[in-house]
C-alpha cells in the first residue's frame, strides 16, 4: 500500500458518526450484540466488584469483563472506521487487546488456587508474553501490511506465533484446572463445582477461538470469526458462576437465569446478522446447546442453593435444641440437686440430734423438689416450644376473683390484709386458664410469703385493648441491681432467701407463660423496704 | 485441726447452719459470709485457713470472689474448696484454672465426708 494513502478514506465509506465512523459498513445486529454484551459484563462485574466487598476475585473479574469489553469495542471499529489508519490501527492493537483478556481470565482462575504459588511465575510468564505483543503492535511480525481494497490488515509472522500463545494458555487453563480439581479436599470442597465452571469456561473459548481461526484460516471463510464473541460471553457467563454462587449473594437465583438468557439472548441476535446459511445453522446450534447448559446449570444451580438452603437450617436448628437441652440438663441437674443436699445433709444431722426444725425444713424441702419437678417439666416443654396452651374465653373478674379467694385464709392467718380491687366489667380474654392460673398463683403465693406485716393488693384495669393486673405488696422489696434479672432462671432476690423454699423457678415459668399468650409481665419496688409489686398486661379479646 | 479456721460462703440459710454445727463440732473456729457481699474484705480481715466457696450467690458469683483473691498480693494463696451443685465441665474446669484445692458437688457428698476432705487438704 502507498504510505501517503493512510489518513485517506476506505474506498466507499462514508464518515458520518463523528466524522469517523460509518454505521452503515456493519450489519446492524452486530451493535445489538456487542454493545448490549458489553454493558451486561461490566454491569455484572461491578455488581459482583460490590457485593463481593472488592475481593480479589471481583477485581479479577471486572478486569475479565473490561478486557473483554475492550476486544468487542476493537472489533466494531474495524467494522466500522472510515479511515485506513484507525483500521490499521485497530488490526494492530487487537492482539495486545486480546491477549489481555487472556491475561484478566488466568488472573481470575488463578485467584480461585490461592494455595499454588506457581500461579505468580505464570502471571509473570503471561506479561511478559503480553508486553513482547506490545513492543510489536507497528511491526511487519504483527501486521506485515495493509489491503488498502479490503480495507484490512495482512497478517504477519507474530499472528501465527500468537495462535502458539493462546495454545500455551490453554495448556495453562488445563494445568491449572485439574491441579484446583485435586486440591479440593476438606474445606476447599465447597469451591470445587465454580472452579469447575471456570474451567470449562476457558476451554470453550480457546476452543471456539482456536477452532474456528483455525478452520478459517484453512477454509478462507472468515466469517466463522464471528463464533468468537460467542465463546467469550460463555466464557464470561461461566466466570461469572463462581462469583454469583458465592454465598453472599442472595439473589443468587435470579443472577444465574439472567446471565444465561441474557447470553441466549445475544447469541440469538447474531442469527440475524450472517446471510451465509450454513453460518446461521452454526449459530443455531450453539443457541439451542447454550439453552440446554444454561438450563441444566440454572436447575442445577437451583436444587444445589436449596438443599444447601435445607440443610443450614436443618443444622441450625439442631445445634440450637443441642445447647438448649445441655443448658437445660445442667440448670435441672443444679435445681433437683439443691434441695437434695438440704435432704442428705438434713437427715445427716438428724442422725447426731434430733431437731423438730430440721424435720419441719426437710418436709418443706421435699414439697420445693416436687415443685421444682414440675417447674422444669413446665419449663423443659415450654423451651421445646411443646408447651400446649388449651385456650379459653375467660372472664377476667371473675378468674381473679377465684384465685384471692383462695388465698384469702393463708393471708389471714399471718396477719396481712389482702385486698382485690376490680374495676373491669366482664373483661374477656383468651388464655390458658391453668396455666394462667399457676402465674398469679405464684405470684400471690410469693407477696404472702415474704410480707411479715401490711396490705397484699390485687388490682385489675381495662386499658384500651388490654387488662392490666398489678399484685403490689408493703413486703421487704427488691433492690434495683436485681430487678432486671428477676425472671432469669436461677433468679431469686436477696430478700428472697432459699430458706423461704419454692422452686425459685416460679417468675421465670410464669415469664414464659405470659410470652406464650403474648402479654408482659414486669416487676417494680421503690428499692429494698419498700414493696414490689409485679404487674401483668394481657391482650383482650 | 484445733483452731484451724474455715469461712463458709453459702447463702442457702439451711445447708449453712448445718455445716457450721458439724464444722464446731470438729473444733474448727468459723467464720460466715450470707451473699458474697464485702466476701473479699472479710477474707482479708479474718485470714481463714480454708475457704468454702458456693458458686451461685445472690450478690456476686463465687468465681467473681475467687478471680478477685487470686489477683490479690495477700489473698493470691488462699486455700479454696469450691462447694456448689454446679458441675459442669466448663465451671470445673474454669475452677482449677483459678487454682482451687478441690471442687466438691454438694449433693456427692455427706458432711463427714465434707470434714475428711478438709482435714486431708489442710494436712498437705
Amino acid at each position: 500500500m502507498i504510505e501517503q494513502n493512510i489518513f485517506a478514506l476506505c474506498q466507499d465509506a462514508i464518515p458520518g458518526f463523528l466524522g469517523l465512523f460509518d454505521l452503515s459498513i456493519a450489519p446492524k445486529l452486530l451493535y445489538y450484540a456487542y454493545i448490549p454484551a458489553i454493558i451486561i459484563s461490566v454491569f455484572f462485574a461491578f455488581v459482583i466488584l460490590w457485593r463481593d466487598h472488592f475481593s480479589r476475585v471481583g477485581w479479577a473479574f471486572l478486569a475479565t469483563t473490561v478486557t473483554f469489553s475492550a476486544w468487542l469495542v476493537n472489533e466494531i471499529i474495524q467494522w466500522i472506521a472510515v479511515y485506513h489508519i484507525h483500521i490499521l490501527g485497530s488490526w494492530q492493537a487487537s492482539m495486545f487487546i486480546e491477549s489481555l483478556f487472556f491475561l484478566a481470565v488466568s488472573f481470575t482462575f488463578a485467584s480461585f488456587i490461592r494455595e499454588s504459588k506457581a500461579l505468580r511465575y505464570i502471571t509473570l510468564l503471561n506479561i511478559f508474553i503480553s508486553l513482547g505483543v506490545f513492543f510489536l503492535i507497528k511491526s511487519p511480525l504483527n501486521i506485515a501490511s495493509y489491503n488498502a481494497i479490503d480495507c484490512e490488515g495482512i497478517a504477519g509472522v507474530l499472528w501465527n506465533f500468537f495462535y502458539g500463545y493462546q495454545f500455551f494458555v490453554l495448556i495453562l487453563a488445563w494445568y491449572f484446572g485439574r491441579k484446583a480439581l485435586k486440591q479440593t479436599t476438606g474445606a476447599a470442597q465447597d469451591s470445587s463445582p465454580y472452579r469447575t465452571k471456570v474451567l470449562w469456561g476457558i476451554i470453550l473459548l480457546f476452543a471456539l477461538f482456536l477452532g474456528t481461526n483455525i478452520v478459517s484460516e484453512l477454509t478462507g471463510f472468515y466469517n466463522l470469526n464471528i463464533l468468537i464473541p460467542i465463546g467469550m460471553i460463555s466464557c464470561v457467563i461461566l466466570i461469572a458462576f463462581p462469583a454469583v454462587e458465592h454465598p453472599i449473594f442472595s439473589f443468587q437465583f435470579y443472577r444465574s437465569e439472567v446471565l444465561i438468557y441474557s447470553a441466549v439472548a445475544l447469541v440469538g441476535s447474531l442469527l440475524l446478522i450472517p446471510d451465509v446459511i450454513s453460518q446461521k445453522i452454526v449459530i443455531m446450534g450453539t443457541l439451542i446447546a447454550l439453552f440446554l447448559l444454561g438450563k441444566s446449570v440454572i436447575a442445577i444451580n437451583k436444587r444445589e442453593q436449596k438443599q444447601r438452603g435445607l440443610l443450614d437450617t436443618l443444622n441450625k436448628r439442631l445445634t440450637m435444641l443441642d445447647a438448649k437441652k445441655n443448658e437445660f440438663l445442667s440448670f435441672a441437674t443444679h435445681q433437683l440437686r439443691s434441695p437434695l443436699t438440704s435432704i442428705k445433709w438434713g437427715l445427716d444431722s438428724l442422725k447426731d440430734n434430733y431437731n423438730p426444725d430440721t424435720v419441719k425444713t426437710l418436709r418443706a424441702t421435699v414439697e420445693d423438689l416436687v415443685s421444682t419437678v414440675n417447674d422444669l417439666l413446665d419449663i423443659s416443654k415450654i423451651e421445646q416450644g411443646g408447651l400446649v396452651m388449651k385456650l379459653e374465653k375467660i372472664n377476667l373478674g371473675d378468674f381473679i376473683k377465684r384465685i384471692t379467694d383462695e388465698f384469702d385464709m393463708t393471708a389471714k392467718n399471718k396477719g396481712l390484709a389482702l385486698m382485690l380491687n376490680d374495676t373491669t366489667n366482664n373483661c374477656m380474654l383468651s388464655a390458658d386458664p391453668t396455666k394462667l392460673r399457676q402465674v398469679f398463683v405464684n405470684i400471690i403465693d410469693n407477696a404472702i410469703k415474704y410480707t411479715a406485716s401490711g396490705t397484699i393488693t390485687v388490682s385489675v384495669v381495662q386499658e384500651s385493648k388490654q387488662a392490666v393486673i398489678t399484685i403490689s405488696d408493703t413486703g421487704p422489696g427488691i433492690a434495683a441491681t436485681e430487678l432486671a434479672g428477676l425472671f432469669n432462671k436461677f433468679a431469686r432476690g436477696d430478700a428472697g432467701n432459699k430458706s423461704k423454699g419454692g422452686s425459685g423457678l416460679g417468675l421465670y415459668l410464669a415469664r414464659k407463660i405470659i410470652e406464650v399468650l403474648h402479654g408482659e409481665i414486669e416487676a417494680d419496688s421503690e428499692g429494698l423496704g419498700k414493696g414490689s409489686s409485679f404487674t401483668v398486661k394481657l391482650p383482650l379479646v | 485441726m484445733e483452731g484451724k479456721k474455715i469461712m463458709i460462703i453459702e447463702d442457702d440459710d439451711f445447708l449453712r447452719s448445718l455445716v457450721v454445727t458439724k464444722l464446731q463440732k470438729e473444733g474448727f473456729t468459723v467464720a460466715t459470709n450470707a451473699d458474697g457481699a464485702k466476701a473479699v474484705e472479710q477474707i482479708q480481715s479474718e485470714k481463714p485457713d480454708m475457704l468454702l466457696l458456693d458458686l451461685m450467690l445472690p450478690a456476686v458469683s463465687g468465681f467473681d470472689i475467687l478471680q478477685t483473691l487470686r489477683s490479690g498480693t495477700e489473698t493470691k494463696t488462699q486455700r479454696v474448696i469450691i462447694f456448689s451443685n454446679l458441675g459442669d465441665d466448663e465451671d470445673i474446669k474454669k475452677g482449677t484454672a483459678l487454682g482451687v484445692t478441690d471442687y466438691l458437688i454438694k449433693s456427692n457428698f455427706t458432711l463427714d465426708e465434707l470434714v475428711e476432705k478438709i482435714k486431708k487438704s489442710l494436712a498437705e
